[in-house]
C-alpha cells in the first residue's frame, strides 16, 4: 500500500486538510514511522496532478496547511480498485492487510468480503502448491510445503481477524 | 450442468443453539469441494445435512434428482451403503472386525455374498497399498493406518460422494497428507466427488475450490444474495 | 433374505470380540442362559420323571381295595411299611400260593421263608452306621436285590421277604393278589408344598432373567456406538436390530450348549438327589420333546426380547446413539398394580378362610414376587430425597440416583427378589421345623404300637418294659375291645385292660391301686364285647364292678369314645377273647436320641412284623432337603447377583471415567469420588433390602398360613439371608471395584480423552 492510496481511502469518509491526513495516517498506518511533511506535500501534489483528489478551499493564510482536500470520483474509483484486489500472498502481507481491513472499515466498506477475497487468493495459491507438490520431487514438496506452512499462518490470521472485525470497527470509528 | 448435490437454504438448531442458518452447498460430479470455517461454525451439521444424516429444520438438499428429506430411512441408508462414502475423524471402524472385514462391510450390508465382498475389498486394499494390514483389527493400526483404511472403506462400494469430516483431526501433519493424498488420488480416478469438511487450510488446499461456512452461513450463500 | 443373513452373521461375529471387555460380555451372559437353560430343561424332564416313576409304581401296586381275590395261582402278601430317618420303608411280606404266583416287579423269584429281596439303598443303610437297628425292623436273610424296575427311585427303601406265617393272616393282616399293578389311588400331596414350590421356582428362576438381562447389557454402551458405526456404513435402523439380534444369539446359542451340558451334569448326578422323599434314576430324567423345543425357543426368545428391551428409548443413529432421556416420573400407582392384583389373590389366605384355593394361592405368591421388580426404582429415588445430602460424595451419588433410578436399581431388583424369597421360606421352614417335636394334642404319646393277638396282664408288662429299654422313652401298654352299643347310635366305647401306670396314660382319675375299675361316661349297668368282624355284632357281656369311680379319657380318644370301661385286671369273663388289638403307648422325653424312633420300630418288628407301628409326631424333618436346596439355590443366586450388581457398577464407572478423572484432576479427594460411587451401589441395595425384608415377612406369612403352620418368626431366618446377601455384595465390590475406582480415577484416564 501507497502513502497516495493510503490518504484517498483517508478522504473518501470527508475533506481534510493537509495536516489532518497526516495525523489520521500516522495513527491508523504509520506505526511507529510518523510521516514528514514533505512526504504529505509530494504526495498531494501526485494526487492533484492525476485528479485523484481535488481542492476545494483554502482558509486564511494561503499555504499548503490550509488547503482543503476533496476525493474525486476517479479517486473513490482507485480506493475500490485496491480494495478489491487481493494482495499477492507474501510473507509481508500482514501489514498490508491490516491496512486494507482499516481502509474497508474507514470507508464503510464490507472488511469481511476483503477478508474473503484474500482467502480465496490464498487457497488458490495453496491449490496450486499443493498440486505442484503432488507431481513434484522430494525436494519441490520441501519448497511448496515451505510456502504452505506461511500461506496457512496468514489464513489463520485472516480467520483470527475476521472474528475481531467487530470490535476493530468500533475502534476505529471512535 | 446441473450438480449432483445441491443443498440449499439449510437451517438446524440443536435446542438453542443455531448450527446453520442458511447454508448452501452444490457439489458437481467428480469436484472435491472443501469446506471451512472456524469450529463451531455448522461446517460438520452442514456435511451431516447434505449426507443425508440429519434433516435440517429447514431448506432442501437434492441428490441426483431425489430430495433427501423426503427419503425414509431405509432408502437414506440404502444410499449411504452405495452412493455415499464416509470418512471422519475417528471412531467409524469397528474394532471387533479386521481391516479387511471392515472394508467389505458397506458389501456385505447390502447383501454380496462374503466371498465377493472380501475380495473386492482385498483388490481395492491391494491399489491402496494396504495389503500387509488386512488381518490386522482397527486397535493395531496407527491414527493414519486406520484412516487409509476407512477411505479404502468409503471408496468400496464405487460411491459417487465421499464426505469426509476432518479426515485428519486426529493425525499428524505427514500422515494427514498421506491420507489425503490418497483420499484425494483414488476418490479422482474412481471420479467421486469429494466434500471435504476442515478447518485446516493446507487440508482444504486438496480440493479443487473450497466454501467457508462462518455463523451457519455459507459463503456460497453469501455470493448469492 | 440375503442381507438379513449377513446381517445376523455380522452380529454373531462381533459377539467373538478381541478385547477382554467384550469376551467378560459374552462369557457373563452366556453362564446366565446357560444356567437359565439347564434349570428349564430340568423343569421340563419333571412331567416324565413324574410319569416314568408314577408307572412303576403302578406296576408294583398290590392294593386289591375291599375286592377279595380267591385262592388260585395267587400270591398272599401283608404290608408292613415303615420308616427309617427321613426314609419311608416300603415292606412287603409275601408267601406264594403256588408256584404260578405272581412275581412283584424287579423281582427275579420268590423268596423263601424268612429271606428277602431288598433296595440297594436299603442294603446300604443296612450295612451303614446303626445298620443293626435298622435290621431289627427286617430281620432277613438278604438273598437278592430288587431291580430298579421295581423300585420308585434309586433311593427308596424296599424289600419283599418271605414271610410263611402270612398265610395264617389272610383277612386279618394279609392279602392274595393274582397280578402286579392295581390301580393306585394317589395321595393328595400336602396343602401348601406345591406353593413352596412355586415359591422356589420364581425365587430361582426370575433372578436368572434379570441376570441375563445384566449380563445382555454389560458393555451394551460399546455395542451401540459399534452400531452407529456400522449405521454410518449405510445399516437402517433394522438392520443394526438384527446385527443386534444375531450377536445375543451367540450367547443364548452358547448359553444353551452349557445349559444343556450342566443339565446333563445334574442328571448323572440326579440319582444323589432326593426332595420329598422322592429319588429318581438318571434314566427317569429326560425333557419332555414338546418342552425341549419350547425351552430352546424360550431362551432364544428371552435372550432375543431382553436385547429388543435395551433398544428402549435408544435411538442408533449414524452420528451416535441418543436416549431419549425422559425425565423419571415416580408416578407410583401402576406400580402398585400388580401388587393388588396379588392381594387380591392372596385374600383367602389372608382372611383366614378355611380351605384356600392352592392355585390361586400359587399365583398370588408368584405375583407378588414379581411385584417387587417396579417398585424398587421408586424406591430409590426416595430414599436418595429423603436421606440428608450431607457430603459431597453423597451430592455426586444422590443425583445420578434420582436422575437414572432404573439404571441403578436393574442389578438389585435381583438380589431384592432373590432375597425376599430367601426370607419368606427360611422363615416357614423354621416355623415348621419348630413345630414338629409336639404332637398336635399334647395328651397323645409320640408313637403306637397296636398289635393283634391275645394277652395277658404279664405279657402286656414285659412288652412296656421292652420299649421303656430305649432310652428316654416311657410306655405302657393297654388291651382294647371295642364295645356293641346300639346300633344306630354313633356312640363308641371301649374296654380297656392295663396296670394302672398304663391307664394313667389313656385317662385321668383320682387314685388307682391294682384291682380297681373306672367308668367312662355311662356305660349303664353291664358292656356288651363287640365280637363282629367288620359289622358290629354282640358278643360276651360283661357286668360293671361296683366299686367303679368315675375317669376321663385324655387326648384324641376323648373325641373320640363316648363310654367305656378301664380296668387294671383282666376279669376271668374276658381272658379267652383276644381284643381288638394290644396297645403300647410310647412317649419320649426331651432327651430322647434322634435314633429313638428306629429303636422302636425295631422293638415293634420283633414283637410282630404285622403290628401297626404309628409316628404321631414326624420322625424327621420334612423341610431338611428342602432347605438344602434353598441354601444352594439362594446362594448361587445372591452370588450371581453379586457379580451382576458388579458388571452394572464397573460398565457404569467405565461410561463415567471420563468425568471422574476430571474430578480427581481439579483436586476433588480420591475418597469422596470413591464413596460416590460405593454410595451408588450400596444405597439402592440398602432400600431394595427393606423392602425385602417387609415383603419377605409378609410372605413367609402367607406359606406358613398355606402350610398350616402358626405364625412365628425367627429373627435368625429372617436376618440370616439378608446378611448373607449383603455381605456378599460388600465382598465383591470392595474387593473388586475399589481397585477398579481408584485406577478410573487417576487423571491418566483424561490422556485418552
Amino acid at each position: 500500500m501507497t502513502i497516495a492510496t493510503a490518504f484517498l481511502a483517508l478522504l473518501e469518509g470527508r475533506p481534510q486538510h493537509g495536516y489532518d491526513l497526516k495525523r489520521a495516517y500516522d495513527e491508523h498506518f504509520g506505526g511507529d514511522r510518523p510521516l514528514h511533511y514533505g512526504q504529505v506535500y509530494t504526495t498531494l501534489a501526485k494526487l492533484l496532478r492525476n485528479g485523484l483528489v481535488s481542492v476545494d478551499g483554502v482558509e486564511g493564510d494561503a499555504g499548503p496547511d490550509r488547503k482543503r482536500y476533496t476525493i474525486t470520483e476517479a479517486g473513490v474509483t482507485d480506493v475500490r480498485r485496491w480494495l478489491d484486489e487481493p494482495e499477492k500472498p507474501d510473507q509481508y502481507l500482514q501489514s498490508a492487510l491490516y491496512a486494507k481491513v482499516v481502509g474497508a472499515l474507514l470507508t464503510g466498506r464490507s472488511a469481511a468480503a476483503v477478508l474473503d477475497v484474500q482467502r480465496e487468493e490464498h487457497l488458490v495459491a495453496m491449490r496450486e502448491l499443493t498440486r505442484r507438490k503432488q507431481s513434484g520431487d522430494l525436494a519441490d514438496r520441501i519448497i511448496c510445503d515451505h510456502a504452505l506452512f506461511h500461506l496457512d499462518a496468514d489464513l489463520r490470521w485472516l480467520e483470527h481477524t475476521a472474528t475481531l472485525l467487530d470490535e476493530l470497527a468500533e475502534r476505529i470509528g471512535r | 450442468m446441473n450438480p449432483l448435490l445441491d443443498a440449499e437454504g439449510l437451517h438446524k438448531a440443536y435446542g438453542p443453539t443455531t448450527a446453520l442458518a442458511g447454508a448452501d452447498l452444490r457439489v458437481h460430479a467428480g469436484e472435491i469441494v472443501s469446506v471451512m470455517g472456524p469450529s463451531g461454525s455448522g461446517k460438520s451439521t452442514l456435511l451431516h445435512c447434505a449426507a443425508g444424516l440429519t434433516r435440517p429444520d429447514a431448506g432442501h438438499v437434492g441428490y441426483d434428482g431425489q430430495e433427501l428429506s423426503s427419503l425414509n430411512d431405509v432408502k437414506r441408508s440404502a444410499l449411504r451403503r452405495r452412493e455415499f462414502g464416509f470418512v471422519f475423524q475417528f471412531g467409524q471402524l469397528v474394532p471387533e472386525l479386521t481391516a479387511l472385514q471392515n472394508v467389505a462391510l458397506p458389501l456385505r450390508l447390502d447383501g454380496v455374498s462374503r466371498r465377493t465382498a472380501e475380495r473386492r475389498a482385498t483388490g481395492l486394499m491391494d491399489r491402496l497399498g494396504l495389503a500387509d494390514k488386512a488381518r490386522s483389527r482397527p486397535g493395531e493400526l496407527s491414527g493414519g493406518q486406520q484412516q487409509r483404511v476407512a477411505v479404502a472403506r468409503a471408496l468400496v462400494t464405487g460411491p459417487r460422494v465421499i464426505f469426509a469430516d476432518e479426515p485428519t483431526g486426529a493425525l499428524d501433519s505427514v500422515s494427514g497428507e498421506q491420507v489425503m493424498e490418497m483420499l484425494t488420488r483414488s476418490a479422482r480416478e474412481a471420479g467421486a466427488a469429494v466434500v471435504l469438511v476442515t478447518h485446516d487450510a493446507r487440508v482444504a488446499a486438496y480440493a479443487d475450490r473450497g466454501i467457508v461456512v462462518r455463523d451457519g452461513r455459507s459463503t456460497e450463500r453469501m455470493a448469492a444474495r | 433374505m440375503r442381507r438379513v443373513v449377513a446381517e445376523l452373521a455380522l452380529g454373531i461375529r462381533l459377539a467373538f470380540p478381541s478385547g477382554r471387555h467384550g469376551w467378560l460380555r459374552t462369557a457373563m451372559a452366556s453362564a446366565g442362559v446357560a444356567i437359565g437353560a439347564a434349570a428349564l430343561l430340568l423343569g421340563a424332564s419333571v412331567p416324565v420323571m413324574l410319569d416314568a416313576r408314577q408307572d412303576r409304581m403302578l406296576q408294583r401296586d398290590d392294593s386289591v381295595g375291599l375286592h377279595e381275590v380267591p385262592p388260585g395261582q395267587t400270591l398272599i402278601v401283608a404290608s408292613v411299611d415303615s420308616q427309617w430317618g427321613s426314609n419311608a420303608v416300603r415292606g412287603r411280606l409275601i408267601w406264594p400260593e403256588s408256584p404260578a404266583a405272581p412275581l412283584p416287579p424287579g423281582v427275579p423269584a420268590i423268596p423263601g421263608d424268612q429271606q428277602m429281596y431288598a433296595s440297594p439303598a436299603l442294603q446300604a443303610a443296612l450295612a451303614g452306621p446303626d445298620g443293626d437297628t435298622l435290621r431289627r425292623q427286617m430281620p432277613y436273610e438278604v438273598v437278592g436285590t430288587i431291580a430298579p424296575a421295581g423300585l420308585s427311585g434309586p433311593h427308596e427303601f424296599a424289600y419283599y421277604a418271605g414271610y410263611k406265617r402270612a398265610e395264617a393272616l389272610v383277612g386279618v393282616n394279609s392279602w392274595r393278589v393274582d397280578r402286579f399293578g392295581y390301580s393306585l389311588d394317589d395321595g393328595e400331596p400336602r396343602q401348601g408344598t406345591y406353593v413352596v414350590v412355586a415359591t422356589m421356582l420364581a425365587t430361582l428362576l426370575l433372578p436368572i432373567a434379570i441376570f441375563i438381562g445384566a449380563a445382555l447389557r454389560f458393555g451394551a454402551d460399546t455395542r451401540d456406538r459399534r452400531l452407529a458405526a456400522i449405521r454410518l456404513v449405510g445399516a437402517d435402523s433394522r438392520a443394526v436390530l438384527r446385527i443386534a439380534l444375531g450377536e445375543s444369539l451367540v450367547p443364548a446359542g452358547l448359553g444353551l450348549a452349557a445349559g444343556t451340558v450342566l443339565y446333563l451334569l445334574v442328571r448323572s448326578r440326579s440319582a444323589d438327589l432326593r426332595l420329598f422323599d422322592v429319588s429318581v434314576f438318571p434314566a427317569d430324567i429326560s425333557p419332555v420333546p414338546v418342552l425341549a423345543l419350547l425351552v430352546v425357543a424360550i431362551v432364544l426368545a428371552l435372550s432375543a426380547g431382553l436385547t429388543l428391551l435395551g433398544f428402549r428409548g435408544v435411538a442408533v443413529e449414524p452420528l451416535g446413539v441418543f436416549r431419549r432421556s425422559t425425565t423419571w416420573n415416580g408416578r407410583l400407582w401402576w406400580r402398585l398394580l400388580p401388587l393388588a392384583a396379588s392381594l387380591w389373590l392372596l385374600r383367602p389366605v389372608l382372611t383366614g378362610a378355611s380351605n384356600p384355593d392352592e392355585e390361586r394361592a400359587g399365583i398370588g405368591v408368584v405375583l407378588a414376587v414379581l411385584a417387587l421388580i417396579p417398585l424398587v426404582p421408586y424406591l430409590v429415588p426416595l430414599a436418595a430425597r429423603v436421606l440428608p445430602s450431607g457430603s459431597a460424595a453423597w451430592q455426586l451419588a444422590s443425583q445420578q440416583l434420582r436422575q437414572n433410578p432404573a439404571a441403578s436399581t436393574r442389578a438389585v431388583t435381583g438380589i431384592v427378589v432373590a432375597v425376599t424369597g430367601a426370607i419368606a421360606l427360611h422363615a416357614t421352614f423354621g416355623a415348621a421345623s419348630a413345630r414338629r417335636e409336639v404332637p398336635d394334642n399334647p395328651a397323645d404319646p409320640a408313637y403306637i404300637l397296636q398289635a393283634p393277638g391275645p394277652q395277658t396282664d404279664a405279657a402286656m408288662r414285659a412288652r412296656t418294659a421292652r420299649f421303656e429299654s430305649v432310652d428316654g422313652i416311657r410306655a405302657g401298654t393297654v388291651a382294647k375291645y371295642g364295645l356293641y352299643g346300639s346300633p344306630t347310635s354313633y356312640a363308641s366305647g371301649h374296654l380297656v385292660i392295663g396296670d394302672c401306670e398304663s391307664l394313667r396314660q389313656v385317662a385321668t382319675f383320682d387314685r388307682c391301686a391294682a384291682g380297681d375299675a373306672f367308668v367312662v361316661g355311662d356305660p349303664g349297668r353291664s358292656i356288651t364285647l363287640d365280637a363282629g368282624k367288620l359289622d358290629p355284632a354282640p358278643g360276651r357281656k360283661l357286668p360293671i364292678p361296683s366299686g367303679a369311680r368315675p375317669a376321663r379319657l385324655v387326648g384324641t380318644d376323648a373325641q373320640n369314645v363316648t363310654f367305656g370301661l378301664l380296668l387294671t385286671s383282666t376279669p376271668a369273663a374276658v381272658a379267652g377273647v383276644r381284643p381288638w388289638f394290644v396297645e403300647t403307648r410310647m412317649f419320649a422325653s426331651e432327651d430322647a436320641p434322634a435314633t429313638a424312633a428306629g429303636q422302636l420300630r425295631g422293638v415293634a418288628a420283633e414283637i410282630d412284623p404285622l403290628a401297626m407301628f404309628t409316628a404321631i409326631v414326624p420322625e424327621y424333618d420334612k423341610y431338611a432337603s428342602l432347605r438344602v436346596a434353598l441354601n444352594l439355590g439362594s446362594a448361587v443366586i445372591l452370588l450371581m447377583m453379586g457379580v451382576g450388581l458388579l458388571l452394572d457398577v464397573a460398565s457404569r464407572l467405565h461410561d463415567r471415567r471420563r468425568l471422574l478423572g476430571v474430578l480427581a484432576a481439579v483436586g476433588a479427594r480420591r475418597s469422596t469420588v470413591i464413596w460416590s460411587v460405593l454410595l451408588q451401589a450400596f444405597v439402592p441395595l440398602l432400600a431394595g433390602l427393606a423392602l425385602a425384608i417387609g415383603a419377605g415377612i409378609g410372605l413367609g406369612a402367607v406359606l406358613m398360613r398355606l402350610s398350616q403352620v402358626p405364625v412365628t418368626f425367627d429373627a435368625a431366618a429372617v436376618l440370616a439371608p439378608v446378611a448373607v446377601g449383603s455381605a456378599l455384595v460388600l465382598a465383591t465390590t470392595v474387593g473388586v471395584l475399589l481397585p477398579a475406582a481408584r485406577r478410573v480415577t487417576s487423571t491418566e484416564q483424561l490422556r485418552y480423552e
